[in-house]
């Protein structure tokens, strides 16, 4: 076929009507949307959790989940475009972890020291490491589905994005029903389910986005 | 014209196209094909493929501008999304073809080797063409070689215009993806 065929049947091929940013838009929407009914039907909010949000230490778990889907979604919105610079958006991700951190540290300074071992193992880690990634899956695939419009560099760092959005989703949800709320467990195990999360999307990532 | 003025008038074409006017999408695709047709023959004689090779890499990079230019942000400059495809891609085609980037003392040797094997290697777009099942191929071949509008094939095959539309938009995704898969 000579080019000017190629180019007659693409000027006659229909108009894209979606861009890759509604598209993200929509999974976004999905993704939050899913996660929710899959939490509030399968786990629930905990028992007193009208209580717990008037503490300080509940409420900044949702600052470092909520962050991390944020500075994560910023990244994700742009890792598709090519031509588009990341990195800078990228440096966003420390947010979350910083804050992370300096909580632990305060944590560490305001708590006796025999009670730190216990707050960090908690009793709930094998419910974190499994309804993080539960919780993931939704979005991770709203996320990846939206990512095939896209054509990213780099498809397992596109996949691996979309990874901590949606673990940044499942564990917002999460953070809602779990009970130990020590930053300090937060540091131990969230990272860990996020980056189960987060490793998925990369191999996903590798097979589905390329382009 | 200076590079910025062209990268400007492309971008406006560009933007009325996404919009929908296919006129402008055509000034845009034949302004451009003639400079990717450059940097495609650069790149293969950089990989050391035969510049034969080109206009196939051109073409699979067309395919993939026209498939993802939903990523492209109006807001923003045309030239830099338009460079990252075609040096990705460019890249991408002529590695799947079996061609690694050589240091420039070794092209000519590798030239002369790669010669013998290239008529073999060389991606046939009449034998990808024949891989498309009907009605698809037939409203290829009806619309890009014979020149018909989709409402002419629509009318020929007794299809409507929706169905030709639709089926063409699958038989270039088709198409992208038997050239992603062809070379491994």
């Amino acid at each position: 076929m000579k080019t000017e065929e190629l180019i007659e049947l693409l000027v006659q091929d229909t108009p894209d009507r979606l861009n890759l940013d509604h598209a993200l838009m929509h999974a976004a929407t999905a993704a939050t949307l899913i996660a929710a009914i899959s939490f509030f039907a399968v786990i629930g909010l905990r028992a007193d959790f009208g209580t717990a949000i008037e503490t300080g230490r509940f409420l900044f778990k949702f600052l470092i989940t909520g962050s991390l889907t944020l500075t994560g979604g910023m990244v994700m919105f742009r890792i598709g475009k090519p031509g588009v610079p990341v990195q800078l958006t990228a440096l966003g991700l420390l947010v979350p972890a910083l804050a992370m951190i300096a909580a632990a540290i305060l944590e560490l300074l305001v708590m006796p020291s025999e009670t730190w071992v216990t707050r960090m193992i908690g009793h709930n880690s094998s419910l974190c490491l499994t309804i993080i990634p539960f919780l993931s899956v939704g979005p991770l695939a709203c996320f990846l589905y939206a990512l095939r419009y896209a054509a990213p560099t780099r498809p397992a760092v596109a996949g691996a994005v979309a990874g901590l959005v949606a673990a940044g989703i499942a564990a917002t949800f999460y953070a809602a029903n779990c009970d130990d709320d020590s930053p300090l467990f937060v540091m131990l195990w969230y990272p860990i389910a996020i980056s189960i999360v987060a490793g998925t999307g990369a191999l996903l990532g590798h097979r589905l986005l390329r382009w | 014209m200076t590079d910025l003025a062209r990268e400007k008038e492309w971008a406006s074409w560009l933007r009325l196209a996404i919009a929908g006017d296919s006129h402008a999408y055509h000034k845009f695709l034949t302004a451009f094909t003639p400079h990717l047709r450059v940097m495609a023959r650069k790149r293969c004689d950089q990989f050391g493929a035969p510049a034969s090779e080109a206009e196939d890499v051109v073409q699979e990079v067309l395919l993939t501008i026209h498939l993802k230019r939903g990523t492209w942000d109006p807001s923003r400059p045309l030239g830099p999304w338009l460079s990252a495809i075609v040096r990705n891609k460019v890249v991408d085609s002529l590695r799947r073809r079996g061609r690694q980037s050589v240091p420039l003392e070794d092209v000519i040797a590798t030239l002369k080797t790669d010669e013998r094997i290239a008529a073999s290697d060389r991606i046939d777009i009449e034998q990808i063409l024949g891989k498309l099942k009907d009605p698809q191929r037939t409203i290829v071949q009806s619309i890009s070689i014979e020149g018909s509008s989709v409402r002419e094939t629509a009318d020929r095959l007794e299809m409507t215009e929706v169905a030709v539309r639709v089926s063409l938009h699958r038989a270039l995704k088709g198409l992208a993806a038997l050239y992603s898969g062809r070379a491994t």
